[in-house]
């Protein structure tokens, strides 16, 4: 476990270096500048030589190599800079911005399996007609439908019609209801079908019949093998829904007015805010390496015998 | 296997009931107070920093002022926080500032608070430094003496611009809850979410008939409208344009306004066929204004004339001129129609224009043209780019762009003439090096008296119109939609710039 855990760590780090250096240097060949931006050239006037005073004060006349150094030694002290947008540490946004996408993004992942494991392993289990066609039809509303559709239906209905909940914002629990249910619906479609085929898959495998043969109870044969033995696939599927959400829900995000980093993320790359962009990257990409780490530990654990997603 | 058929309905029915409880156990909002007012505008802003946030919400929500404002509807330049100013010399204006102004958080507001918070903004906003051209700033008793850099007649209307607002730079957290000067001070912000605001009672002018605000952003038009038609907002900038009719079957008043925004061709007078004025006056006359209003704007802009909006001392007015068509000026310009398309010399006429989505009218417009434009043998090859000023500014394989522009956003003509006509002006896309124009350019830059001004601003834009140096389409107009029989004193401004006023109030 230590021996994967120092390469797991050694990958992260190579992997972070790559990403963020990438980024670095495939943002300033974009096109757009931010200096344009930050001098509101749309509204206020600004002459040539001007723009190129702030661009040179701003490092951009420097290599490329020079300013990733210059950026990376800022982020050994755990300084991101400052966004071009708004002037605020580029931390402190981010720190504001992810804290509201996982008040949806985990709402909805919770809501998600609370959907999905009941009505997964209900459907499994069952051969009842009426189960599997509730959470196929379950999945594929999730599937279809797109979530922001899902979203302004449901606003229309518990906002509108029925005035429960708030049209948007983010003002205490009931604000964060509409979207994580909007975002819900889509993720467990994904978990239903996966762990109904993997409960089915373990249930009909040789070791079942034989633990049933030796006397074990049912529920012990369902939760400590069936059960477990179907967990790893879908534990992969929810590292990487996880990954994906903390990327942001940008479209939920907007709907509901949620001010979350998938959507401070796209005025970012709007507006060429560098610093805001690299520090995303920088942490999202930490937040996904993470995830990944911990996913393959938790699978080993489930299943000592799988190395690396595959069994020996 | 009933044992996990029996747990997981019982999970399941445990799970669908808790949903329903957590969704919909108790009211959304809480009964609105006396005289409150929730606001939706239709961008988010993540700093509430009123030298920095280009989304001007401090200044909309009614929480700073600056020295000097725009009269909707004189469109002219009124003092505000500064009672009056005078041109001490070409380079030197005195400011004399209103008595008894106090901050939301009691501190005097005098002609030292007023340079510091000045110094400020030209310190955290490159564009402002570079608007204001401020050399010196000192105080003189009660009054200010600003002194630019260089002769600088337009300083006194960038001070409408609302990052030069007046705030007490001592306090805390400028960007979370800037103090100011307006009848409404910041009780909260939620970054991106909303700005809660309450009253101040010791406001220099008529106290606020509201007690509180709720500034609202919401990005999706749709959602907006929603909040409208839900209750949960009384006024809404920006509803969405396909809900308007059902708004107003409501009941609901939605007001449309032009703004001082333009829509335009770009035309690049530098190389390439529109080096030809025939060939100008031809594309500027194949436009079909009403049609783009109509089809593309659906009816909430108003056709063009010229850059600025007709209610501006300085805009022409523009005679009527017997309408010629694209295919004469064509003509004229020696191109004649041949196996369907217009050539010269045996090229045909074909055009690159360029457009960006950032602006989405702005694609649909370069559509409608192109069809157009090949009814008469011209053929127009649209071309998608990213940044238009960055593309613009770099490139010079176009001919015509479409791109919008804030013509007198501070109430003078200055900004625009000299940032797009002028060889060294910052929007010069067109690449226009006009010796007479520039002539005019300068002349304008240094003369100071307003009404001087104005009547050579509008020459300006005659010699601009006769040389068709660009093509004007539209301004696109803002809506905004709210129950007149609930709130009044709401005002849609031209300006865009104040929306929370003292005068608003609910019935």
């Amino acid at each position: 476990m230590g021996r994967l855990f120092v390469r797991q760590t050694g990958e992260a780090l190579f992997f972070l270096f790559f990403m963020t250096f990438g980024s670095f240097a495939l943002l300033r060949f974009l096109p757009g500048d931010p200096v344009l931006t930050l001098l509101n050239i749309d509204e206020l006037s600004a002459s040539p030589e001007q723009i190129e005073t702030v661009r040179r004060e701003l490092g951009f006349h420097e290599p490329l190599l020079a300013q990733y150094i210059d950026w990376l030694s800022r982020v050994g002290r755990l300084d991101l800079g400052e966004s071009f947008m708004t002037g605020r540490p580029v931390l402190l946004m981010l720190g504001e911005s992810y804290r509201a996408t996982f008040e949806i993004a985990g709402s909805g992942l919770v809501l998600a399996l609370l959907l999905a494991v009941p009505l997964g392993t209900w459907s499994a289990c069952s051969n009842r007609h009426v189960v599997r066609l509730t959470a196929d039809g379950v999945s594929l509303i999730g599937a279809a439908v797109p979530s922001f559709w899902i979203g302004l239906v449901l606003t229309d209905w518990f906002a509108i019609r029925l005035p429960w909940l708030p049209v948007m914002g983010r003002d205490g629990v009931l604000s964060i209801v509409l979207p994580a249910v909007s975002l819900s619906l889509a993720l467990a479609s994904i978990y239903i079908q996966l762990l109904r085929v993997n409960l089915q898959t373990e249930l009909a495998k040789e070791y079942i019949q034989i633990a049933r043969a030796r006397g074990l109870s049912e529920q012990t044969i369902f939760w400590k093998y069936a059960f477990r033995g179907s967990l790893p696939p879908v534990l992969a599927v929810f590292t990487l829904s996880l990954g994906s959400l903390a990327g942001g829900v940008v479209v939920l995000e907007v709907l509901f007015a949620y001010p979350g980093v998938g959507k401070l993320m796209v005025d970012a790359v709007l507006q060429r805010d560098y610093p805001l962009i690299q520090g995303y990257i920088l942490l999202t990409t930490a937040i996904i390496v993470a995830l990944n780490v911990i996913m393959r530990l938790v699978t080993q654990h489930l299943r000592p015998d799988w190395r690396g997603g595959g069994m020996r | 296997m009933f044992t996990y058929k029996k747990w997981s309905r019982q999970t399941f029915v445990t799970v669908a009931i808790g949903t329903a409880l957590l969704s919909g156990c108790s009211p959304a909002t809480d009964s609105p107070k006396d005289q409150h007012l929730t606001f939706v505008y239709n961008f988010a802003t993540l700093s509430l920093d009123p030298h920095r946030d280009s989304s001007y919400v401090p200044l909309r929500a009614g929480v700073t002022e600056t020295l000097v404002r725009l009269d909707d509807d004189k469109l002219t330049v009124e003092p505000w926080l500064a009672k009056s100013w005078t041109n001490e010399s070409q380079t030197v204006w005195r400011i004399v500032l209103q008595e008894d102004i106090q901050f939301q958080n009691g501190e005097p507001l005098d002609a030292a608070a007023v340079k510091a918070s000045l110094e400020r903004s030209i310190r955290e906003n490159a564009g402002v430094k570079n608007a204001l051209n401020i050399k010196s700033i000192t105080v003189d008793g009660a009054d200010l003496l600003i002194e630019t850099q260089t002769v600088y007649p337009e300083f006194i209307s960038e001070l409408v611009n609302p990052n030069t607002a007046i705030i007490d730079i001592d306090a805390k957290r400028i960007d979370t809850q800037p103090v100011g000067t307006g009848p409404f001070a910041v009780s909260n912000f939620s970054p991106g979410t909303k700005v809660d605001l309450t009253r101040f009672d010791g406001y220099w002018g008529e106290r606020a008939k509201l007690e509180s605000v709720d500034f609202l952003f919401n990005e999706d038009a749709g959602a907006r409208t929603m909040a409208l038609q839900s209750g949960q907002a009384d006024v809404v900038y920006r509803p969405e344009v396909e809900s308007v009719d059902q708004l107003k079957n409501k009941g609901l008043t939605v007001e449309a306004v032009e703004t001082f925004r333009v829509h335009q061709l770009t035309m690049n007078v530098s190389n390439g066929p529109m080096q030809s004025l025939p060939v100008r006056q031809a594309i500027d006359a194949l436009v079909d204004r009403d049609e783009l209003v109509d089809h593309v704007l659906q009816g909430y802009a108003t056709v063009a004339t010229g850059p600025f909006i007709q209610s501006f001392p300085f805009a022409p007015t523009y005679e009527k001129q017997t309408q010629r068509t694209a295919v004469s000026y064509l003509k004229q310009a020696g191109y004649t129609l041949q196996d369907g398309q217009m050539q010269k010399n045996g090229q045909p006429l074909t055009l690159t224009l360029l457009t960006y989505s950032a602006r989405p009218d702005l694609p649909l417009i370069a559509q409608v043209l192109q069809d157009d434009a090949k009814k008469i043998g011209v053929t127009i090859k649209i071309k998608q780019i990213d940044v238009p000023e960055e593309y613009m500014g770099s490139h010079r394989d176009w001919d015509l762009a479409t791109y919008s522009n804030l013509t007198a956003p501070r109430g003078d003509a200055g900004y625009y003439l000299h940032a797009t006509y002028h060889p060294q002006g910052g929007l010069n896309f067109s690449g226009v090096n006009d010796p007479s124009l520039t002539r005019q350019l300068d002349r304008l830059k240094r003369t100071v008296k307003p009404t001087e001004r104005n009547v050579l601003a509008e020459q300006i834009a005659r010699e601009v119109d006769a040389k068709q140096l660009n093509s004007f389409l539209l301004h696109p107009s803002t809506l905004v939609a709210y129950d007149k029989t609930h709130v009044k004193g709401w005002k849609t401004e031209k300006s865009e710039y104040y929306m929370i006023t003292n005068q608003l109030e609910v019935r």
